[in-house]
């Protein structure tokens, strides 16, 4: 009598993992388009964004970055199970410390009464609310993609001109992390750390421009 | 947020895994202490 072992084998279906791979670019995407939004209310509204406000961008970008390497890995080619599930780890773990910034600058702002908030808002809600809310839907998002790592591992398309689109995406997004590299340098000037309540660019006034 | 440059950077380039966890938990660890940092006042809010 021979003693048989057998291992389950998770049942991959295409479509899912397609459905996967461009949920992940939509990920980024969708993060490029709040980098953006924040950039366009700093540049064109004018407001400097406050240290917390920047310290909430570096989360957000904390938790882009796995979400760009298991794209990338899959346009490679390289991407697997285990390395895929560390990304979507990764992700959550920096959505959450994002989070507890966001919330620690919601509760700064509700705490005293007549404090009307940091900056302008948007759609009635201020940027860490928003800011809060993207950090919720990362991880509820990353949950749902762990939960169906069985079916789907992301598999990056075969025709040339959608892998090109994924790749502008990848782009797009180390760009925005270089707009923010220098836009930061503008508000810091030769400092290390923001100051509080930033009121115009010290890289200028410290050039004398 | 030129440690996230370098960390996005590695990561795009698909070098070795250990070198894109490596710089981004560098990364997560300095952000923390940076959110640690300009927090200074205590919040009055009772739970």
């Amino acid at each position: 009598m021979s003693s048989q072992v057998t291992v389950a084998e998770p049942i991959e279906s295409h479509r899912w993992s397609t459905t996967a791979f461009w949920g992940m670019v939509a990920f980024i995407l969708a993060y490029c388009f709040v980098l953006l939004g924040a950039f366009s209310i700093q540049f064109l509204q004018g407001e400097f964004p406050c240290p917390l406000c920047m310290v909430q961008r570096y989360a957000m970008i904390l938790a882009t970055i796995p979400i760009m390497w298991i794209v990338a890995d899959s346009l490679r080619g390289t991407l697997t199970r285990s390395r895929y599930a560390q990304g979507l780890g990764m992700a959550i773990v920096a959505s959450v410390a994002g989070s507890l910034e966001s919330t620690r600058q919601i509760l700064l702002h509700i705490a005293n009464k007549k404090d009307p908030g940091y900056g302008s808002a948007v759609l009635g809600l201020h940027l860490y609310t928003w800011a809060w809310i993207t950090f919720m839907t990362v991880i509820l998002f990353c949950s749902v993609a762990v939960a169906m790592i069985g079916i789907a591992v992301p598999a990056a398309p075969k025709t040339a001109r959608l892998r090109r689109i994924a790749r502008c995406i990848l782009w797009l997004f180390l760009a925005l992390i270089v707009a923010n590299v220098i836009a930061i340098f503008c508000l810091e000037g030769f400092s290390s750390v923001l100051p509080d309540d930033p009121s115009h660019y010290r890289l200028f006034q410290e050039l004398g421009w | 947020m030129i440690l996230l440059l370098v960390t996005a950077g590695v990561a795009y380039k698909g070098m070795a895994r250990r070198w894109v966890i490596i710089l981004w938990a560098v990364s997560l660890v300095a952000m923390l202490c940076m959110f640690k940092y300009h927090v200074t006042s205590k919040l009055h809010l009772n739970f």
